[in-house]
C-alpha cells in the first residue's frame, strides 16, 4: 500500500468515526439541561471512544455515515434556499420596487413595436462579459 | 498544428469541438458519452474524446474557446430577477447557487478540467449567438450569407441577424429576451407533456394530427407578429422562470385546461395547440427570414440554434422564403454553439483577441457528413463484443452489405453502427436503426416494439441523393436530415376518406408508408457518396435488390436513451429491444442467436 492510499484510507476513517460523534453531541447538550441521567463529563469521555471505535470498525458504520451525509447536506441545501428567499424578500423586491417607482425595468413588456434592437457588436472574446 | 477547443455546456447539451489548422478535426456531445440525455455537465468526457481522436493533449492546444460570456449572462439573470419581481423568489434561491458553484468562474473551472493547459493559452468567450453564428456560417458552402440564429435565450439576445463574408462575422440586430421563440415553443412542448429542450420535436411530430384551431387565440393575447418580422410576447401568460412549466394560471384558462402530464391521454386539444404553435412559429420565421434578407441583401442563409431544429418550418423557409439556398448547422442546438465557439475563436479578428485566420469556403460544406466523433477498431468492437459473451461473425463489407440488405428485404429491424459516430442530434447513417420503407406495419413495429416510444412519431427516410426528386418534392440536397418536404404526387396513394386525430396514423398515405407522415411530408436525409460512402453504398445495395432506393432511418437508441456511441450501447440496446440484426463494424450479429434476453441498462433514462 503506498502512502497517498494511507491516508486517504485514514482521512476516510476519520471522517467516518467523526459522523458518529453529533448524537454524543446531542445526548451531552441534553445531559447540561438535566433531561438525561448521563453527566456531560462522562459524554465527554465517550466521545474520543466513539470517534476511535468509528475509526477501527469504518465497515460497520459506513450505511450510517451516508444517512447522516445525505441529511448535512438535505438540510445545508434547505438552509442556503431559504436564506435567498430571505435575500429576494428583503433586497431583490424592495429594489425591484425602488427601480420601478423611478420608471425602470430591466425586461422590456410592452406588446407593441418593433423589438428589433441594433447590434451593439460582439466584444472582446478575451472577456467573459 | 494550432489546436482550438470549443467548448458549450452547463445548460443542456454539453459539447465540445476540436480545430486543428481551422479544419473540424473532432466534436462530441457529453451525453453520448456519460449516457445521460442532453447532459448539461461540463463536457470533460467529450473534450478528452476530442483530444483522443486528435492524438493531442491539452498541452498541445493554442486556444479554449467558451459559448457564452458567463458574467453578461449572470447579470442578465439578475436583472430578469429585478424585472420579475415580486414573483420568482424560488427560481432566484435555486439559479443562485448554481452560479455561485461555478458557472461564474469558467476560466478555474476549464484550467482544472485541464491541469496540462499551458500557462498561455488563452481562454476566450463568445457571445452564444456569436457561437451559433459562427456554427452556421463558416462551415457552410458560402462567401457571403445572411445569418439567423434563433433560440431560447443566450446572455440577452434570443434572435439575432447577422451578415457573413469571407471571414467574417457582422451582427446587424437582434430582438431580446424575454421575447422569444424557442421559449414559446418550449412553453407550449411542457404544456402538451413533454420535457423541455428534449421534446419539442415530439410537439412538432404531433402538429399535422391537429387542426389550427387556436392560431387567433395566439396571435390575439399569446404573440404579436410583427410586419418588421418581429415579434413579440405576452408575458401575462407565461412564466419565464418556473423550473417546470413555463406557463401560469391564466394561460390555462384561456388555452382549455391544466399542463397534460407525460402519462395522460393524448386530447384533441393538444394535437390542434401543437398545429397551432407550429404554424405560428412558421410564420415568424418566414418573418425573420425576409427581414434578414432585406438588412443583408444577401442570396443565401445560415441557420443555427436550437428552433432550426425544427425541420418543417426549415422546408417552408427554403419553399417560401426570400432565400435561393439556406444552410443550417447540423448542430443548431447549444451542441453546436462548441463548434461555433472554436470557430469564432480561429476567424475572429486580432483585436478582438481572435486568430484572424482566413476562410476558403468549401465546395459543399465543412462538416464531412457531420461525422465527428469517435470510432472503433474492428479489433476493439470484436473485443467489446466477446467481453460480452455476444455471438457474431466477421465478415468482409460486401457481404456484411448483402446480410443485411437481406435482413431488410425479410422485413428485419437492423441496428447499424459504423465509422465515426454523428455531431448533432440526427443519426445519419453511422448510429441508425434501419428498416424497410415499403412495410405499412413498420412505423408501429419500429416505435412500440424497438424504440418502446409514441407511436404517433414518423420515422424520417434516406433516400439516394440523385433519386431523391422521384420520391420527395425537395429543392437541392438535405444530407443532414434537417429539411421537410412532401412525399411525391407520383408515390402518393389516394384516400377514400380522411381519419381524425391520431386515427389518421392507421392510413396507407404513400408507397413509402412508414416514412410519410399524415399530412404527406417526410423528413428527407438525401445520401451521397462523398459525405457517406459506406451508408449510400448500402442504400444502393438495397436498391439494385428492391428497386427502392429508400431506407428508413432512426437514430439508434431506446425512449430515454441518448443515441448509442459505443459497440457495448449498441450491444446493449439490440438486446434490450426487438431489433432483430446488428452489424458494428465488420460484425454481424443475429438475436435468435444471442444467448443474453435482457441486459443491465448502461444508461441513466430521462423521463420525457
Amino acid at each position: 500500500m503506498n502512502p497517498p492510499s494511507i491516508a486517504r484510507s485514514l482521512r476516510n476513517r476519520f471522517v467516518i468515526g467523526a459522523s458518529l460523534l453529533p448524537p454524543v453531541a446531542l445526548l451531552m447538550i441534553a445531559s447540561r439541561w438535566g433531561w438525561v441521567p448521563v453527566s456531560p463529563r462522562t459524554c465527554l469521555v465517550v466521545m474520543p471512544l466513539i470517534l476511535g471505535l468509528g475509526m477501527l470498525f469504518p465497515g460497520a458504520f459506513e450505511s450510517w455515515h451516508r444517512w447522516i451525509s445525505r441529511g448535512q447536506a438535505w438540510l445545508g441545501g434547505r438552509l442556503v434556499f431559504l436564506l435567498l428567499v430571505g435575500v429576494y424578500g428583503l433586497v431583490v423586491i424592495p429594489l425591484a420596487f425602488l427601480m420601478r417607482g423611478l420608471g425602470q425595468r430591466p425586461i422590456d413588456l410592452s406588446r407593441s413595436g418593433t423589438s428589433w434592437v441594433r447590434s451593439k457588436g460582439y466584444g472582446s472574446l478575451r472577456d467573459p462579459f | 498544428m494550432h489546436y482550438v477547443l470549443g467548448i458549450s455546456g452547463l445548460y443542456h447539451d454539453s459539447a465540445a469541438a476540436l480545430l486543428g489548422d481551422g479544419r473540424i478535426l473532432a466534436a462530441v456531445q457529453e451525453e453520448r458519452l456519460s449516457r445521460r440525455k442532453n447532459d448539461a455537465r461540463f463536457p470533460e468526457r467529450a473534450i478528452q474524446s476530442c483530444l483522443d481522436q486528435a492524438g493531442i493533449t491539452a498541452g498541445d492546444l493554442a486556444a479554449v474557446a467558451f459559448y457564452e460570456k458567463p458574467i453578461l449572462k449572470f447579470s442578465r439573470t439578475l436583472e430578469v430577477f429585478l424585472g420579475w419581481a415580486p414573483r420568482g423568489g424560488r427560481a432566484f434561491a435555486r439559479a443562485i447557487p448554481d452560479w455561485l458553484g461555478g458557472r461564474l468562474d469558467l476560466r478555474g473551472r476549464i484550467r482544472s478540467a485541464l491541469p496540462h493547459l499551458p500557462a498561455d493559452c488563452p481562454i476566450l468567450f463568445t457571445t452564444h449567438h456569436e457561437a451559433h453564428a459562427a456554427s452556421a456560417f463558416f462551415p457552410s458552402p458560402f462567401a457571403e450569407a445572411a445569418i439567423l440564429t434563433v433560440d431560447g435565450v443566450g446572455e440577452w439576445a434570443t434572435t439575432t441577424i447577422a451578415r457573413g463574408s469571407g471571414a467574417t462575422i457582422e451582427p446587424l440586430e437582434e430582438i431580446q429576451f424575454p421575447h422569444s421563440l424557442g421559449l414559446l415553443y418550449s412553453a407550449f412542448t411542457a404544456y402538451c407533456g413533454f420535457r423541455v429542450n428534449s421534446g419539442e420535436y415530439k410537439l412538432m411530430g404531433l402538429a399535422p394530427y391537429g387542426e389550427p384551431r387556436w392560431v387567433e387565440t395566439l396571435l390575439e393575447d399569446l404573440v404579436s407578429l410583427h410586419e418588421d418580422g418581429s415579434f413579440r410576447l405576452n408575458l401575462e401568460y407565461l412564466n419565464p422562470l418556473a423550473e417546470e412549466y413555463l406557463t401560469n394560471e391564466r394561460f390555462h384558462q384561456r388555452f382549455g385546461g391544466l399542463p397534460r402530464r407525460p402519462e395522460d391521454r393524448l386530447e384533441q386539444r393538444h394535437l390542434d395547440l401543437a398545429r397551432s404553435i407550429q404554424w405560428v412559429t412558421e410564420q415568424a420565421m418566414l418573418g425573420l427570414a425576409r427581414r434578414a434578407q432585406k438588412q443583408t441583401g444577401a442570396r443565401h442563409l445560415c441557420l443555427a440554434g436550437g428552433v432550426a431544429l425544427n425541420c418543417v418550418a426549415n422546408g417552408r423557409l427554403l419553399r417560401e422564403g426570400p432565400f435561393e439556398d439556406l444552410w443550417i448547422q447540423p448542430a443548431a442546438g447549444d451542441a453546436g454553439a462548441a463548434l461555433g465557439a472554436a470557430l469564432a475563436a480561429w476567424h475572429g479578428p486580432l483585436e478582438r483577441g481572435g486568430m484572424a485566420a482566413p476562410r476558403t469556403p468549401p465546395t459543399s460544406d465543412a462538416m464531412g457528413g457531420s461525422f465527428l466523433g469517435p470510432e472503433e477498431t474492428p479489433e476493439s468492437v470484436e473485443s467489446s463484443l466477446k467481453r460480452w459473451d455476444a455471438v457474431w461473425e466477421r465478415l468482409t463489407p460486401e457481404v456484411l452489405q448483402e446480410r443485411v440488405v437481406q435482413a431488410l428485404i425479410e422485413g428485419k429491424v437492423v441496428g447499424w453502427v459504423q465509422g465515426r459516430m454523428e455531431f448533432g442530434p440526427r443519426a445519419l447513417g453511422h448510429r441508425s436503426i434501419l428498416g424497410d420503407p415499403r412495410s405499412p406495419d413498420m412505423q408501429s413495429r419500429m416505435n412500440l416494439k424497438v424504440k418502446f416510444r409514441e407511436s404517433f412519431r414518423p420515422f424520417a427516410p434516406a433516400v439516394l441523393a440523385e433519386r431523391a426528386a422521384e420520391y420527395f418534392g425537395l429543392q437541392g440536397e438535405s444530407p443532414y436530415m434537417l429539411l421537410v418536404a412532401p412525399v411525391a404526387d407520383s408515390q402518393r396513394v389516394p384516400l377514400a376518406q380522411e381519419a381524425e386525430g391520431l386515427d389518421r396514423l392507421k392510413q396507407v398515405r404513400s408507397t413509402l408508408p412508414a416514412v410519410t407522415h399524415v399530412d404527406g411530408s417526410a423528413r428527407v436525409q438525401t445520401v451521397d457518396p462523398e459525405r457517406n460512402p459506406q451508408f449510400y453504398a448500402l442504400l444502393k445495395h438495397f436498391e439494385a435488390k428492391t428497386g427502392c432506393p429508400v431506407l428508413i432511418n432512426t437514430s439508434f437508441n431506446v425512449r430515454g436513451e441518448p443515441v448509442v456511441a459505443s459497440t457495448e450501447d449498441a450491444y446493449r440496446c439490440f438486446i434490450n429491444s426487438q431489433i432483430d440484426v446488428l452489424a458494428v463494424g465488420p460484425c454481424f450479429l443475429e438475436r435468435d442467436r444471442q444467448l443474453h434476453t435482457t441486459l443491465p441498462r448502461g444508461f441513466e433514462a430521462i423521463p420525457d
